[in-house]
């Protein structure tokens, strides 16, 4: 306590930049206190850069509280669906000024897009993650299906799905395809379907208008899969811990995000040999989910200069190495794909090069109530409740009704 | 006589079963190596015993100041309750005054809003406290309580429900052991300090124990009060085992187990005042 | 003044100054932040800038969402089924670790463990336990023939497999306050009934219960407290679902505060749930009273 007293003293006549980092596992903090730090202050002697982690889950209690006491941070982190909120309440300040004080900011490419809003640019990413398809080349194989041609089509996948399900007794053994039923999920993957049929959630008015014919489709698809083909059930399936189905066998085919697969290398090392990657399959075309995290800057940061000295700093070419090497996520720079972590991993490879079939979330206000309404009643759907039509009508009629 | 202990010790154990194998589960997971925790068929021997995850648990980055930390701020709170809980359970089960009943009935009702939405608030006050931590006389300016021990036991010390176990504890005695006391002359303190203190004994073991369980397992409140990092608790600390979408489920495992050994300590040095057969009421 | 007046005063002052501590503490600590939530629920505020006043509009809108009610109604679901076996299962257990026993202390600690495990290991336990493929229930029903139930995931079985999980984890929290109730029942009462000839399932009803009586008032009331707010085991066995039936009023507030932004209405929630509690804790409490005169 002393030596804080002391450190206390010491700082007087600094300016204090706090940052917020989204997620506390061990190797994030090293890179950042050990590494990236010092640097900074060292590069930097008339700033203090005080750092601290908050766990994904607690980011809004920790942030509402904070800045409700008026001791916001000046920059924090948080995913992109947060964006449109933030943004709307006057929480962040547009970094539309700050982007030419970036390190080489084309080398970010597309992804520096992902903080717009009304125009406005409120977020430079930091670390992404992404969805492909996964399968088990050796259940491919058990059913005849060559492990080397996954399904590159709707009606293939299916087909496939089909082919790999197994039931004994009436009781599901084994899922030919494992897609989400449920929650945040849901809305992720099947928007995927929505798009792959030229179809998309918001227009430019931020009106819903996933209820296209194209929406309908698209979920009409997702829904036969589950009740008519019964490659899944209704019910969905769960990963224990990090035991993902696929993992345990009792799913062939998935729409995997980088992270799980990482973790089943961890944990489930000799199944994690008989996973292979492929890209969504597509209707008119392929669409994957990928979303970013990033940085985001505080309206109330009392010294502009000095805090978009750490932004700059923290997403320069080396240190969004530095931290996408702790996290083993995707970086959102084009240059970032030279890292050691990545070269060297033929999986997180393919993540990237699936990256150009990405799509996000839209930055529409209101953003997280419109996916979670989306999400109710595509479960409905699913459940046999609502008929998919009558499902997406109803969507979007509450949305609507939020603005 | 035989056959009565032999069903007890079956039911006895039958229960433990039911309740224990979770943790017991996630004790011999805390042991096994990444590979073998999540193996289907699960192994309930480990097939490889490794200590490595109690390794990266106990070296992770302050896991000893926030296991300090969460120490300090349950036995203070532990303390706290003990002393005022008991003094005003007491006074409210047996002493008459008035507006008794409205008063309680009051405290009771700060029970019913749900935390959430008094988190903030609380919090708001908390850090404008006026005359601490920078603040002006009128709690602006500083930090307040925020990043301390104090704003830390806020919520945990003479809680209502504390005051709400004594109470309803020490209704279970007949009226007429105050009585005959106070014809015999004590005083009220003195009734207070020699009969019904000790006769609080099981009551206040069990206040001790939920004190000391609610400060130790809370994690709303010590996140949003403390921002420096040598102040957190231990239940942030196990956070650094979580990522977004997965978590690292060894060390999470060790840190787990560890982290309720101390709410086990406390239990079993209390609990034998449940078993102080020398209690009697002293009435003949 | 009279003796008897002299004696009044001195325990007043007594009782005034036992319970002033806490008094005073909660009326700062707990009722300032309640009636700031309470001058929030009048407002529309994000958490962030400005909250601007806006009357009653939220306790409108309650009335109109339907969302809400369907919540209450699970919130209570959910209420009634834990509470009454909760309170069954806790003083079961007391009654069987009341005993000089040696070695009981281990088995009592035993029945508090799932009380302080942390909840993030007791639900993925609990999720592997209810897993339809899995799980160690499905896989005992297999034995019996009986076809899988995904206990979580079934909107008609998600809210009492919570209810199981809820019970287990309560159980050794009401069973130390029953143990400490049962050890301050005098010995001598127990003595005196076995003179006289009374079998132990009557001492049972005629002593022990009865006088057990303000330590049912007190389970059962901050059970219903503790219940009727529940929202972590809902937010992290189900987040709510499958088709919101295991969406409680807390998950409801917890998420209108912290996800969607809307602070005022979170408040405004909070104050119909509280009153609901309040209006039945009284209830519980006058009724018990009149018993005990």
């Amino acid at each position: 306590m002393i030596i804080c007293l002391a450190l206390g003293f010491t700082a007087l006549g600094k300016t204090k930049v706090t940052v917020w980092f989204a997620g506390t596992p061990e190797a994030l903090m090293e890179a950042v206190d050990d590494r990236l730090v010092p640097a900074f202050e060292k590069a930097n002697p008339d700033i203090e850069l005080a750092v601290e982690y908050i766990p994904w889950g607690e980011l809004s209690t920790k942030l509402t509280t904070a800045f409700a006491g008026g001791i916001g941070p000046d920059i924090f982190m948080h995913g992109q669906a947060a964006i449109a909120g933030f943004a709307e309440t006057g929480v962040i300040m547009s970094i539309d000024s700050l982007i030419d004080k970036l390190e080489d900011p084309e080398d970010f490419g597309g992804t520096l897009g992902v903080g717009l809003y009304r125009g406005k640019n409120f977020m430079v990413p930091v670390f992404g993650s992404g969805r492909l398809l996964a399968y088990r080349e050796d259940f491919f194989t058990e059913s005849g299906l060559d492990p080397d041609e996954p399904p590159v089509t709707w009606e293939q996948l299916r087909a496939y799905a089909e082919a790999l399900t197994i039931y004994e007794s009436g009781r599901l053994v084994r899922a030919g395809l494992d897609i989400p039923v449920s929650a945040i999920d849901l809305q992720q993957v099947w928007t995927g379907f929505l798009i792959a049929n030229n179809g998309t959630l918001f227009d430019n008015d931020f009106n819903p208008i996933f209820n296209s014919e194209a929406g309908v489709e698209a979920l009409e698809y997702y829904v036969g899969l589950i009740r008519e083909a019964k490659v899944a059930s209704e019910y969905g399936l769960t990963p224990i811990g990090n035991l993902s189905p696929i993992a345990a066998g009792t799913a062939a085919i998935c729409f995997m995000n980088n992270e799980s697969l990482a973790a089943i290398k961890e944990y489930s090392p000799d199944v994690y040999s008989k996973i292979r990657l492929s890209f969504p399959p597509a209707r008119y075309e392929r669409a994957g989910f990928y979303s970013f995290a990033g940085f985001m800057v505080s309206n109330s940061t009392k010294n502009l200069e000095a805090t978009a000295k750490a932004l700059t700093f923290l997403t320069s070419k080396e240190g969004l190495i530095e931290i996408n090497t702790a996290l083993g996520s995707l970086p959102p720079r084009q240059s970032g794909v030279e890292a050691e972590y990545i070269a060297n991993d033929p999986n997180l490879m393919k993540f990237v090069e699936g990256s150009k079939y990405a799509y996000g979330n839209p930055n529409v206000p209101f953003w997280v109530q419109a996916r979670d309404i989306i999400s109710k009643y595509l479960e409905r759907a699913i459940m046999g409740v609502m008929t998919p039509k009558d499902a997406l009508d109803g969507a979007a009629d509450e949305i609507s009704k939020l603005k | 006589m035989k056959n009565n202990k032999l069903r007890t010790l079956l039911l006895l154990s039958l229960a433990a079963v039911i309740f224990g194998s979770p943790f017991f589960w996630m004790v011999i997971s805390s042991l096994k190596p990444n590979a073998e925790l999540f193996a289907w068929p699960p192994t309930f021997i480990p097939k490889t015993v490794t200590l490595e995850h109690y390794q990266s648990a106990l070296t992770a980055r302050g896991f000893s100041n926030y296991f300090l930390n969460s120490a300090i701020v349950s036995l203070i709170s532990m303390a706290f309750n003990l002393v005022f809980c008991s003094l005003a359970g007491y006074a409210f089960a047996r002493l008459d005054f008035p507006l008794k009943n409205v008063l309680f009935i009051t405290l009771l009702s700060t029970m019913m809003i749900p935390v959430q939405v008094t988190l903030v608030p609380t919090f708001l006050m908390v850090k404008s406290f006026p005359l601490v931590g920078g603040n002006d006389i009128l709690g602006r300016g500083g930090t307040g309580l925020l990043n301390t021990y104090a704003g830390l036991v806020i919520p945990h010390i003479m809680t209502v429900f504390g005051v709400f176990i004594m109470r309803q504890f020490y209704m279970q005695f007949p009226k007429e052991l105050s009585e005959a006391a106070r014809i015999d002359g004590a005083s009220e303190l003195g009734i207070f300090r020699k009969i019904f203190l000790p006769l609080g004994r099981p009551a206040m073991s069990a206040l001790a124990i939920f004190t000391f369980t609610q400060a130790w397992d809370d994690f709303l409140w010590p996140l949003v009060v403390t921002s420096d990092r040598s102040m957190r608790t231990l239940q942030l600390g196990l956070e650094v085992f979580k990522n977004r979408y997965t978590a690292d489920w060894g060390p999470l495992m060790a840190a787990t187990t560890v982290s309720v050994l101390p709410v086990i300590i406390v239990f079993l040095v209390f609990q034998r005042y449940f078993t102080d057969t020398a209690l009697s009421s002293g009435i003949k | 003044m009279s003796s008897a007046g002299k004696l009044k005063r001195r325990i007043t002052v007594t009782a005034l100054i036992f319970i002033a501590p806490v008094v005073v503490y909660n009326l700062i600590f707990k009722i300032v932040p309640i009636f700031v939530s309470l001058f929030l629920s009048l407002t529309k505020f994000s958490g962030f800038g400005e909250a601007r006043f806006i009357g009653l509009e939220n306790y409108f809108r309650i009335f109109g969402d339907s969302e809400f009610w369907r919540a209450i109604l699970v919130t209570f679901q959910f209420s009634i089924e834990v509470l009454p076996l909760n309170m069954l299962i806790s003083l079961l257990l007391a009654l069987l670790v009341n005993s000089g026993l040696k070695g009981i202390g281990i088995f009592r600690a035993i029945y508090y463990l799932p009380v302080i495990t942390p909840m993030v290991a007791a639900s993925m336990i609990w999720i592997w336990l209810y897993d339809p493929q899995i799980g160690i229930l499905n896989f005992l029903l297999s034995l019996f023939n009986i076809p899988p139930v995904n206990f979580l995931r079934n909107p008609s079985t998600a809210l009492h497999s919570i209810v199981a999980m809820r019970i287990w984890r309560g159980a050794g929290w009401n069973m130390l306050i029953y143990l400490a109730g049962l050890q301050g029942i005098s010995r001598n009462l127990y003595e005196a009934a076995a003179i006289d000839g009374a079998s132990s399932v009557r001492r049972f009803f005629r002593i022990t219960l009865p006088l057990l009586r303000p330590v049912h008032v007190y389970v059962l009331i901050v059970g219903m407290i503790s219940t009727l707010q529940s929202f972590t085991e809902m937010y992290v066995m189900t987040g709510g679902g499958p088709l919101q039936s295991t969406t409680t009023v807390g998950l409801l507030i917890y998420r209108a505060a912290f996800d969607y932004m809307d602070m005022g209405y979170a408040s405004s929630m909070s104050f119909v749930l509280g009153i609901i509690i309040m209006i039945l804790s009284v209830v519980s409490f006058r009724s018990r009273q009149q018993k005990e005169a």
